[in-house]
């Protein structure tokens, strides 16, 4: 079954509110996922386009890994960018 | 009815039957490995007949190839980096696919062009990142910006093991 945010929605929020994140923003990140693993990733959504499309593969911040575990269970991993993308402004 | 009470030559029988039946689907025709991404990546096996006279009309980067639909799925292009280490992507308008060779950073497709392709029916299917992990599949600007120009929702992501992700639009 495909990991979507939708599916997991609440383990994301369980996640959050013990980590002190800001579920409102984990909502806006970019979403990918698959059998194995969801990743949240950030866009400024203040930037600019470069127009340049599949000619610019550069990786979008990894702010939030959760993996899908054998048994089912879920895996939440944070990266650098989690606090910085994820906490709540000041 | 249990084993033990049927007739010995019975048994002999459905024996027998299930010999001839592994003769004519002997163990080396259903596991080469031919044509699947994570068998050609670990251990170089050779892409199935399909997919060999796809790469044949791809043979550098920036070829381009309009092929029917049923003859190309998103696994074949992961098995074609698998082999050769670029990225593909594919587009699809009804019956047709047309696929696209990129080399081992980008494929030629800017917004420019992905907003033609649009305009004229086709939907992005998805594209190949290569490399073996789950971390290659994590969606990038360029992927971003493209699903933006195509009415769709989603596209997938394939590493070169057969390995996908799909990228949502926000």
């Amino acid at each position: 079954m495909i990991m979507t945010f939708k599916r997991h929605e609440k383990d994301i929020q369980d996640f959050c509110e013990r980590n002190g994140y800001d579920f409102e923003k984990a909502k806006h990140l970019l979403q990918c996922g698959g059998h194995e693993v969801l990743f949240l990733q950030y866009v400024d959504p203040d930037e600019e386009s470069s127009g340049l499309g599949l000619l610019d593969e550069t990786p979008l911040p990894l702010v939030l890994a959760i993996y899908k575990r054998t048994n089912g269970q879920l895996m939440f991993k944070k990266t650098e960018y989690t606090d910085r993308y994820l906490s709540y402004s000041k | 009815m249990p084993l033990t009470n049927r007739k010995k030559g019975a048994i002999i029988i459905v024996k027998a039957s299930n010999m001839i039946s592994n003769i004519y689907s002997p163990i080396e025709q259903k596991h080469t490995g031919k044509g699947k991404p994570n068998a050609i990546l670990i251990f170089d096996v050779e892409l199935n007949n399909r997919q060999q006279k796809l790469l044949e009309q791809l043979p550098k980067f920036d070829s381009r190839v309009v092929v029917p639909k049923n003859n190309v799925n998103m696994a074949d292009l992961s098995a074609l980096t698998a082999k050769t280490g670029d990225e593909f992507a594919m587009f699809t308008k009804s019956g047709e696919r047309l696929i696209i060779r990129g080399n081992a950073f980008f494929v030629n497709v800017d917004e420019r062009e992905a907003a033609e392709l649009a305009s004229q029916g086709y939907r992005w299917s998805g594209h190949t990142h290569p490399g073996d992990s789950l971390l290659c599949i994590q969606g990038s600007k360029g992927d971003d910006s493209i699903l933006n120009c195509f009415p769709q929702k989603m596209s997938a992501i394939y590493n070169s093991k057969g390995q996908f992700n799909f990228i949502w639009k926000r």
